[in-house]
Order: structure tokens, then sequence, then C-alpha cells
């Protein structure tokens, strides 16, 4: 019987998701490959401490809540739809999409794409739009 | 029986052949199709009639970078390359003049049901353009 537990599985990935959440630094990043490369919509970062260090410093700013909404994996690929909810605790004015200020909450649906390795670790973290929910 | 990849790999060569009489046949009746550009496109004809016309103005080959598929959700990383075959200066991703191309690289969602496409939805990750008057000989 398969392992749906393993890496590429949704329970694995949803403790992935959990991780993120609650901003569980450490957590999240151990998923990570050491030369893992991430490209946002915000930043494209390499390593696990610099996108550790980004997301610090996102959440010194706002809130981030992700929602699995659709989920597909395998030993090399996860494919997932997420709602990501940004609640800003503080004024954004240089935030990429646009200027926010603290209250705002912009909410998107986004499709990710993650490669992985042998080891079942991420080494490709790929984002695109699909649409905005709500602006600010 | 051919496995949820394989379907797709015949779906995408049907494509990139203009078999429009067999693409059809993986659509559901009343398949929805959200574009790259937000475009929403709803049953077999809609399809039919916005490729047609994209085609006429720009060949367009689609590979597959990535695939994977439970069987009710298939999930792509496709590469499209748009040539265009005369000027368009209406192209839906933005005016094109003859010989320019196009790279698109986009994630792409299709929900299955008895077998087809029931929705599809997709959003670009990268847009890449090589002018014609920028291209090697």
């Amino acid at each position: 019987m398969e392992n749906i537990d393993a890496a590429g599985g949704r329970e694995w990935f949803e403790r992935y998701l959990d991780a993120f959440n609650n901003n569980d630094f450490n957590g999240f990043s151990a998923f990570y490959a050491p030369d893992v490369e991430f490209y946002g919509q915000a930043a494209n970062l390499k390593g696990p401490a610099e996108i550790v260090k980004f997301y610090r410093m996102v959440m010194e700013r706002l809130d981030e809540h992700i929602e699995l909404k659709t989920f597909v994996g395998s030993k090399t690929h996860v494919a997932v739809e997420i709602v990501t909810t940004l609640d800003f605790r503080k004024d954004w004015p240089d935030f990429a999409p646009g200027p926010m200020k603290a209250g705002d909450r912009r909410q998107t649906v986004n499709f990710i794409f993650y490669d992985l390795n042998a080891e079942g670790l991420f080494t490709r973290i790929r984002s695109s739009r699909y649409c905005v929910i709500r602006e600010r | 029986m051919m496995s949820p990849e394989e379907r797709f790999a015949d779906y995408i060569d049907t494509f990139n052949n203009r078999n429009y009489e067999k693409l059809i046949t993986f659509y559901s009746p009343d398949i929805k199709l959200m574009n790259g550009t937000g475009r929403e496109l709803i049953g077999r004809d809609a399809i039919v009639d916005c490729y047609t016309k994209v085609n006429e103005r720009a060949s367009r080959k689609i590979a597959i970078c990535a695939c994977v598929s439970d069987g009710q959700t298939l999930a792509a990383e496709l590469k499209s390359t748009f040539t265009a075959m005369q000027d368009a200066p209406d192209f839906p991703s933005g005016p094109m003049a003859k010989g320019d191309q196009l790279y698109i690289n986009s994630f792409v969602f299709y929900d299955i049901a008895d077998g087809l496409y029931v929705k599809i939805r997709a959003a670009i990750f990268e847009r890449r353009w090589m002018r014609a008057e920028d291209r090697p000989e």
C-alpha cells in the first residue's frame, strides 16, 4: 500500500502548509533542499536561509494564510491551487503588486509548482497568479 | 487503457496538429476554459473558434514540461511557442509583427470527469518575447 504521508503526498504537503501558516520557519524550511530555488511573485530567492529571511521580513508586516484548494502530487512534482490571504498589520508602500496600508486584506488564487529531489525535498518552487479575489 | 498522462500527451499532439475534430472529443460538452489571459471560453465550439482564429495568425506549438495526475485532476507545466505568420496587432497577448515569437510558460489544471476535461484553468508563469528584428538570421 502506498504511503500517503510520503513526500509528494497530500498529508505530507499539508504538514508543510501547517508549518508555513504557523510561522514555523524551521518547520517549513526543513522541506527545502540546500539549493532550493524560489520564484515568487514578490521575490526570486535561492537557498533555505534566503527564503526564511524573506518570510521573516514579510511576517513582520502582515499575516499570511494559505488555504489548499487543489492538490496533485507525485514523487517528483507537486502542483497546488491555493488561496493566499494577506492581512497587513503595517503599511507597505513598496509592496510588489501595489502599495498597501495597515488593515488592508489582499486575497489571490495562485498556482504553485514544486520540483522534488530524490530525498523528497523541494528543489524549485514557482508561483503564478491565477486571479485576484480582493485587491485590498 | 491510457493513463491520464498518456491521454494528455495525445491531447497536446492533437492540439499541435490542429485536428479540431479529434480535439473536441477530449472535452466535456459543457467544458469551461479560463486561459492565461483571463478569458473564459464555455463549450467545445467556443474553444475551437478561439484557437482557429489564433492559429490563422500565429502557429502555436505546445510542449509538456511536466505533468502529474491523480485521475481526477491533471496539472501540467506547458511551454507554448507562438510564431506570428502575419502582423497581428490585436493578438490576445499583445501586438505581434510577422515573424515575432512569443514564449509562454504556464501552469494549468484540468478537472477530469468520465475521462473528459470539464474545466481547464491556466495561469501564466513567464512570458518572453523574441521580436523578428532581434532574431539571429
